[in-house]
């Protein structure tokens, strides 16, 4: 099993995120996330989808979304060739013994912490999917109150684009 | 010319070749229905009992004409009435749309009365669907969907209307037809190689499927077949393509396959699948399939190719294209050791003996065939008698003469199939209908369909009082517990014809079968020819799921 890319390029439609999330509960494919956003082009839209597979099960969900009449084109996204990013944000219940610890821990980590009160720190961290995890696995001695994460976004390295804005 | 949505609907259908729809109106399409008042004489709706008949007799009309069979319901259980329809279509590739009334788009999302969202319903059952919100984008909007209905692989589109879209005025610009040719490309990457494959081949063997037929690709798997002297098996959607008793042709592959054909496939050294999906039921186990043999797999669909079976080679196109592209650079040869070692299987195939005294599902296959002649169209339900269809019709005028439900396997699907058969132009010869009696009372209230428009359609039902398919699975695999497969139903299946307005027969021998069916091909009006068979016949051969060549039941 391991982690797999796929940036799709579709038609800003209504009903397009249904029948790309459709297609992944149809044929069972295991989504980690799945990211849209806009585009600088207001008839398209981008779509990141984050899936844990074999090859073949990749390949199928790449075929399969390309299939869809609203996808103009997918990409598999190499993590070594894409910038490939995700946000964190974790709520911790603190103490004055552990805050100071939990901060620098943080920092150290390049996560920043962006609201800090009496009782609770919420940390904030961008990075590729899997430093995330790491840092998640970092931070589980301390008291976690809350975590949310977006899914993730990639766009290619160098002078490669998936989708050109000009 | 400023136009309503409706008249704009008819327009449109006219500009895409549309003269014949298959429907049932409602309060959602009352407005388009007006419009097909107005239009009466250039478009021709047939009015079904049943949405689901609708839907199946556009599928048929399909199937049989090659053109793109249309639809209409209306909203709410209109809708939803289509959709066993639909996944019957797109399961089996048909080119079709159709058209859904819906409420008024005030008041989508408010749980009006017969609203249903159709378009989340039909995501994964049409190639794609489409909700029209308003009226100025309603004529461009049917024309993508014909265009996407009939191009690439086939299946079916569904266009939603809401009422006021179908009222609602716009200007309407007439464009002309729009032609949907086939794919065609200059060359193939890697179609040397499979040359090269197939021709070093020792043992090779061919599995074609729909795709064939979709591409009227018959010739050209039939060059392959005698030039390089390769032995070829298909699957239910190709049967037809090869002609009863032509060289080469190993019949059905899979499940109720002969033995010798999935011998050969599991024996081969060099397996060519042409436009076939490797579906569960040829591809049994999608491990051992095939055995060591290297794998080519032609299909116009990228998503096939590795879904269910890994391949060594593959090509993306119309599989009529590619196999024009491929012919030339494949040598002629003999696989005489090959061929032999086929022979020696062919010994161990199964063949049903006869019998005099009681209807044999097979002799009454044949019978029907030589009686009905070459040109007749033939439609199945699902279960035993579709197969026992599949395996002794002796088909020679090419697949579009056989119309079953493959993929999805929808009991019912015959009836419907049979009326929209009846209504292609080019469907000359006699439409018969094979049914069982379980299949049948799914679907047999189309027979007010077939009387109200006057077609001969002859229903020849399988009966032997249970659900003979599922009997067969409960005799083999649960123990002879016959779970709900036998509900001891007195239909008189003469009395309810005639109720109809049609006419009846029970037969018990292949003698009085006979009598009744020189009748029923005189015919005027549907005939229903009840046959009583014994509950115990089963379909062979049989692979059970997930089992290979090895596995075969013959007795």
């Amino acid at each position: 099993m391991s982690r797999h890319y796929l940036v799709a390029i579709v038609e800003n439609n209504a009903g397009v995120l249904a029948r790309i999330s459709s297609l992944c509960c149809q044929r069972a494919f295991n989504i980690d996330s799945l990211t849209v956003s806009t585009t600088g082009s207001p008839n398209v839209s981008r779509i990141t989808i984050v899936t844990s597979g074999d090859d073949d099960a990749f390949e199928q969900l790449k075929s399969q979304t390309a299939k869809l009449p609203e996808v103009i084109d997918v990409f598999p996204a190499d993590p070594d060739e894409t910038v490939i990013r995700e946000l964190l944000l974790l709520k911790f219940e603190v103490t004055d013994e552990n805050r100071f610890q939990i901060t620098s821990i943080a920092e150290s980590n390049h996560a920043r912490i962006i609201n800090n009160q009496d009782s609770t720190l919420v940390i904030e961290m961008t990075a590729d999917p899997t430093t995330i995890d790491l840092f998640i696995e970092l931070m589980m001695p301390f008291r976690l109150i809350e975590m949310c994460r977006t899914g993730a976004t990639a766009i290619a390295k160098g002078a490669t684009t998936f989708h050109s804005e000009s | 010319m400023l136009l309503n949505g409706s008249d704009i609907l008819s327009e449109v259908l006219l500009e895409q070749g549309v003269d014949t729809i298959f429907g049932y109106p409602g309060g959602g399409v009352l407005n388009i229905y007006d419009s097909f008042y107005k239009y009466k004489d250039r478009l021709h709706h047939v009015m079904t009992a049943h949405e689901q008949g609708a839907a199946h007799a556009a599928d048929g009309y399909a199937r049989a004409t090659g053109k793109t069979g249309v639809c209409i319901a209306t909203s709410g259980p209109g809708a939803t009435n289509l959709v066993t329809g639909l996944a019957t279509a797109y399961m089996d590739s048909v080119p079709m749309v159709a058209i859904t009334g819906n409420v008024g788009t005030s008041l989508i999302g408010r749980d009006a009365f017969q609203e249903v969202y159709i378009i989340g319903i039909t995501m994964p059952i049409t190639k794609h669907n489409f909700q029209v919100r308003r009226v100025e984008e309603l004529a461009d909007t049917l024309r993508k969907a014909f265009k996407l209905a009939h191009t690439g692989r086939y299946g079916p589109v569904l266009v939603d209307i809401p009422k006021d879209v179908s009222a609602a005025i716009t200007e309407y610009v007439p464009q002309p037809p729009v032609e949907t040719p086939r794919q065609v490309k200059d060359s193939y990457p890697g179609l040397e190689e499979i040359a090269r494959v197939i021709n070093t081949a020792k043992r090779p063997y061919i599995l074609f499927g729909g795709g064939v037929r979709l591409s009227d690709a018959g010739d050209e798997v039939r060059e392959l077949i005698n030039r390089a002297d390769i032995p070829a098996s298909y699957t239910l959607m190709a049967s037809g393509v090869l002609a009863y008793g032509e060289k080469n042709n190993m019949g059905l592959l899979g499940m109720h396959g002969c033995f010798s054909g999935n011998k050969a496939a599991d024996n081969c050294d060099v397996l060519i699948n042409i436009g076939s999906r490797f579906s569960d039921r040829v591809a049994l186990n999608m491990k051992k399939f095939g055995g060591d043999a290297k794998i080519i797999h032609i299909d116009i669909d990228p998503s096939e190719v590795g879904k269910n079976i890994k391949v060594d080679y593959s090509v993306i196109g119309d599989v009529k294209d590619v196999l024009q592209k491929l012919l030339p650079m494949i040598e002629a040869k003999q696989h005489l050791q090959w061929q032999h070692q086929i022979d020696a299987w062919k010994t161990r195939d199964y063949h049903p003996k006869n019998d005099a005294s009681v209807i044999k599902p097979h002799q009454l296959v044949s019978a029907i065939c030589e009686m009905a002649g070459p040109d007749a169209t033939y439609t199945t339900d699902v279960g035993q008698h579709q197969i026992w269809a599949a395996q002794y019709l002796h088909l020679t005028k090419g697949p579009n003469h056989f119309l079953t439900s493959g993929g999805l396997g929808t009991m019912g699907y015959g009836y419907g199939a049979a009326i929209g058969a009846s209504f292609g132009k080019d469907v000359k010869g006699p439409v018969i209908h094979l049914t069982g009696d379980g299949s049948f009372h799914m679907n047999m209230n189309e027979a007010c369909t077939a009387v109200s428009y006057g077609l001969p359609i002859i229903s020849v039902i399988f009966n032997n009082r249970v659900l003979g398919m599922v009997r067969q699975w409960q005799t083999v695999f649960y123990g002879k517990r016959y779970s709900s497969s036998d509900p001891e139903r007195v239909t008189d299946y003469v009395k309810v014809i005639e109720g109809f307005g049609g006419v009846g027969y029970h037969v018990e021998t292949l003698a009085e079968f006979k009598e009744a069916f020189a009748k029923a091909l005189e015919s005027k009006v549907p005939v229903w020819i009840d046959c009583v068979i014994d509950k115990d016949e089963r379909v062979l051969p049989m692979i059970p799921g997930g089992g290979t060549s090895s596995d075969t039941i013959l007795d």
